[in-house]
């Protein structure tokens, strides 16, 4: 579905990837870990399409196609969904209105008519309930005045509406409690099908008793510095950073 | 004498004087002949015109000052209806003055919407409304269609003890405007929410020039003004606050907010506070800036053109002016016209 040939990216001139390599398959759940500042929103920023972040090598192709020539909204369209680590505040437009223009969007896309207001409300409603969102907030402006765990649950929900092929959560577990971190693993675990991929971007072993990795990968500097199991988390659980640290400073 | 000169020498303020640094008054009255006075037809009666009592400021028509002759309105009761004053077309080479006085009475409770919508020429009106005690007023100076014409506004509130006002000036893609307001508080208690919205494309050029006076204590007045330029269009906004020494426990807040969506766009900004009473809390502010990168990137990564991910940004900016606008249909049609307009 996604491969991933040693990427390089830079913002501000300054190197942040510096060539990864990563192939992931349909039904696949991958987990990414490390260190704070090695790179992981960044990867997963340029692979959403953030123009912020220019690519300087690589190449990524999803499902065939070149990923680096498509616009940000091409990408979500072909299935492509981010879970944003600092979900965005967007004063003044109600979360309806962005959820409508972003499922009629995809319909676009796919080319189908809009949804009718009744089955978009319904499935609004039907999602909503899947990470048990407030329906107060589905009323508000997208993630005004949120505090940090809905937010988190708002990405997830998002991700209901949408229904993406790969889906790409950034440390959807930070700052959400034991119960919401529960609710929101269990949404993303009943949305994984066959036909989707799942990577996930964690610094905590508790997420990944909920949504199972088949591989772990651990990124440091910029580089996917090892690969292995779901055990790999419980040793970073137990021994920390350090040792990846040690082993791999240039 | 020369039409040109005799307007800026007898009518309109010359750019010597500071308010007027920014409108550029000789080219507002460009290709202009005539000027003529007119009264609005549906008026209640025609009545002598007399500036306020101590308003030295000259008035946008001084031509219609000196012709003496306003239309007046008395509002009474309270009623959800609305209450129009139409400003009709001028000819294109003509300046139509006109003075209107609004009386709300005390105890009323009334909407009023002057509508410009004209498409042509030069429309100069003076506005005198009166707030009496216990009165009430939601008021809509209305310019909602992409337009040609060049507007002057000079509207000076009157407001009496416990008066409550509130008042929009709506520009959109007007060629040239100009809006003086002057709010003065007479008696203590009273309220106002002044709001203003200004969308101007190509080379538009639309100015708001706000000065609130609290003579007496426990008023309050609460402005904001927002506005989007694009193309070569510019904007000015001066807002001046004066509290006078004798009105303790004033509450004064205006805010300014522009958003640019072009590099030549230039929008001004020229908040005011003259403040001579101690136990009062005023604030200003005032921001000018684009659309928000991150906001748009988080839209494109659901599946949001950027198109429609800007115009969505755009809408959500100035619509908080619809909201702020109590009157239901002009809200509702407010937002319509802003959406058409991006
Ligand atoms: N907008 C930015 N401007 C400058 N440097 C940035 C920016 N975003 C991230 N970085 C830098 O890139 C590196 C990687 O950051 P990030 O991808 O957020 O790491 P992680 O998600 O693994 O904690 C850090 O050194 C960070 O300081
Ligand atoms: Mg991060």
């Amino acid at each position: 579905m996604l491969s991933i040939k040693n990427l390089h990216a830079e913002i501000d001139g300054k190197e942040i990837l510096r060539g990864i390599n990563l192939e992931i398959k349909a039904g696949e759940t991958h987990a990414i870990m490390g260190p704070n500042g090695s790179g992981k929103s960044t990867l997963s920023a340029v692979l959403a399409g953030n123009p912020m972040y220019n690519v300087t090598a690589g190449e990524v192709t999803f499902n065939g196609k070149n990923l680096l020539e498509m616009t940000p909204d091409k990408r979500a369209n072909e299935g492509i969904f981010l879970s944003f680590q600092y979900p965005t505040e967007i004063p003044g437009v109600s979360m309806t209105n962005f959820m409508r223009a972003a499922v009629n969007s995809k319909r676009k896309y796919q080319g189908l008519e809009p949804l009718s207001a009744t089955d978009f409300l319904k499935l609004m409603k039907e999602k909503r309930q899947i990470v048990e969102l407030d329906s107060k907030l589905a009323s508000r402006s997208v993630n005004a005045g949120f505090s940090g765990g809905e937010k988190k649950r708002n990405e997830v929900f998002q991700m209901a509406m949408l229904n993406p092929s790969l889906r790409i959560l950034d440390e959807t577990d930070s700052g959400l409690d034991i119960d919401a971190l529960r609710v929101v693993a269990e949404g993303v675990t009943a949305l994984k099908t066959k036909e989707n991929a799942t990577v996930v971007i964690t610094h905590y072993q508790r997420l990944l008793d909920y949504i199972v990795p088949d591989y772990i990968h651990i990124l440091y500097h910029g580089r996917i510095v090892m690969t292995g199991g779901k055990e790999l988390a419980l040793d970073l659980e137990k021994r920390g950073y350090d040792w990846i640290k040690e082993q791999f400073k240039d | 004498m020369n039409t040109t000169a005799f307007l800026l020498d007898e009518i309109l303020p010359t750019r010597k004087s500071e308010d007027y640094l920014y409108t550029d008054v000789a080219q507002f009255t460009a290709g202009i002949e005539t000027v003529t006075t007119a009264v609005c037809a549906d008026a209640d009666s025609v009545v002598d015109f007399a500036l306020p009592e101590g308003e030295t400021d000259k008035p946008a028509l001084f031509v219609a000052s000196k012709a003496k002759k306003a239309a007046y309105y008395a509002l009474e009761g309270q009623s959800d209806e609305v209450k129009y004053i139409n400003i009709d077309d001028a000819a294109d080479n003509e300046i139509v003055a006109r003075a209107i006085i609004i009386d709300v009475k005390a105890n009323a409770k009334r909407n009023v919407v002057v509508n410009f919508a004209s498409q042509s020429g030069f429309s100069a009106v003076d506005i005198y409304i009166k707030m009496a005690a216990e009165s009430a007023a939601n008021v809509v100076l209305w310019q909602d269609k992409p337009t040609k014409a060049r507007i002057f506004t000079h509207t000076i509130v009157d407001m009496q003890k416990s008066a409550r006002l509130n008042i929009s000036t709506i520009n959109i893609r007007a060629a040239q405007v100009r809006n003086n307001l002057r709010i003065n508080y007479l008696g203590e208690n009273a309220e106002s929410q002044i709001s203003g919205l200004y969308i101007a494309a190509d080379d538009n050029r639309i100015d708001n020039f706000t000065i609130v006076r609290h003579a007496v204590g426990h008023c309050t007045c609460e402005q904001l003004y927002k506005g989007v330029l694009s193309g070569k269009a510019v904007t000015a906004f001066s807002g001046l606050i004066v509290v006078e020494p004798d009105a303790q426990k004033t509450l004064a807040n205006q805010v300014n907010r522009s958003m640019l969506l072009s590099k030549d766009a230039r929008a001004y900004a020229k908040p005011q506070l003259e403040i001579y009473a101690d136990d009062v809390r005023c604030n200003h502010g005032s921001t000018t800036g684009q659309i928000d990168k991150d906001q748009l990137f988080y839209m494109q990564a659901r599946g949001i053109s950027e198109e429609e991910a800007r115009q969505m940004l755009v809408a959500a900016f100035v619509c908080e002016i619809a909201e702020r606008v109590p009157i239901a249909q002009m809200a509702d049609s407010l937002v319509d016209s802003i959406k058409n307009s991006l």
